[in-house]
């Protein structure tokens, strides 16, 4: 029979540190303006959008999913 | 204290004390005729120079007596360290009818073809930390220096200006240059960006937490209210 089965320490830990990441990079990306300087900001709104695709996809593909309890 | 330690002191105050009186009399500097040099030791200068000759026009004449009073203003207010110049070619009154005649646009044009300033965009006000060395304008305008046409704004944006200027000068002692991205267009990815920067902002602001616990009350907001 397969369950639905999540690591939810490793997921807590990962999010956590996944989290602080994006959020220094949103607030570097949110407190001046883009005219200031275009190529940083770019960086750092690109940089958090693809850490919560990477984080997802860490979450998606190993923290989780069906998993057969036979022994 | 000895006697020429007394003569010294003495002398060091008056000279500084009509130092002081000299400059506190210079706030709004006005030189007039073609040879009247412009005064040194300020920290900045802030020139009124008119090459557009459309603002030369008999019709413009108002404007342009409304435009000196509000620099005068703006002299008499960014302090004794900072100098508000306009060229004159004798000393009249301002306001009279031969005001755009008195006005001494030679002496404008050779600052603006020095420091290539589009006639079309003028007049136009130059506050520089540098001295304007008349006999130097060849090696063009001062790095640093802020440029403002304003043949196309209204009186309320000139004295709007002229007042964001005055708090410039005032608290900081300089102006920092007109953003060059205010002249040309940015990028449509930069326009992307800033919206996104925006909305994300906006979102942000949107929402407020309370706690309502008997004596204790908290409210807080994502963004202080304008």
């Amino acid at each position: 029979m397969a369950i639905r089965k999540w690591h939810s320490g490793k997921l807590i830990i990962l999010w956590a540190w996944g989290s602080i990441a994006v959020a220094l990079a949103l607030t570097g990306f949110l407190s001046s303006p883009v005219k200031d300087a275009p190529a940083q900001h770019l960086v750092e709104f690109i940089f958090a959008l693809l850490a919560l695709f990477a984080l997802s996809a860490i979450t998606w593909h190993w923290l989780g999913g069906r998993e057969s309890d036979g022994k | 204290m000895s006697k020429p330690c007394i003569v010294f002191a003495g002398s060091a105050f008056l000279i500084l004390a009509f130092t002081q009186i000299a400059r506190c009399s210079q706030d709004v500097v006005e030189v007039v005729s073609a040879t009247g040099k412009i005064p040194k030791n300020f920290k900045t200068y802030s020139l009124f120079l008119v090459c557009n000759p459309r603002w030369l026009a008999p019709e413009k004449i108002g404007g342009l007596y409304g435009l000196y009073q509000q620099f005068e203003d703006f002299g008499r207010t960014i302090g004794n360290d900072n100098a508000a110049v306009w060229f004159w070619k004798s000393r009249r009154h301002a306001n009279d009818h031969e005001l755009a005649e008195n006005v001494d646009v030679e002496r404008s044009v050779r600052f603006c073809q020095a420091w290539k300033l589009k006639p079309s965009e003028g007049p136009h006000l130059v506050v520089t930390t540098v001295y304007p060395d008349e006999s130097d304008l060849s090696s063009g305008l001062p790095k640093g220096s802020a440029v403002y046409g304003l043949s196309n704004m209204s009186p309320n944006e000139i004295s709007g200006l002229l007042a964001k200027l005055t708090d410039d000068l005032v608290e900081k002692g300089r102006v920092e240059s007109p953003p060059e991205g205010a002249a040309a267009p940015l990028a449509l990815w930069v326009r992307l960006l800033d919206a996104t920067q925006r909305t994300i902002n906006s979102f942000g602001c949107a929402w407020t937490f309370k706690i309502e616990a008997g004596p204790v009350n908290a409210d807080l907001h994502a963004c202080k209210a304008e």
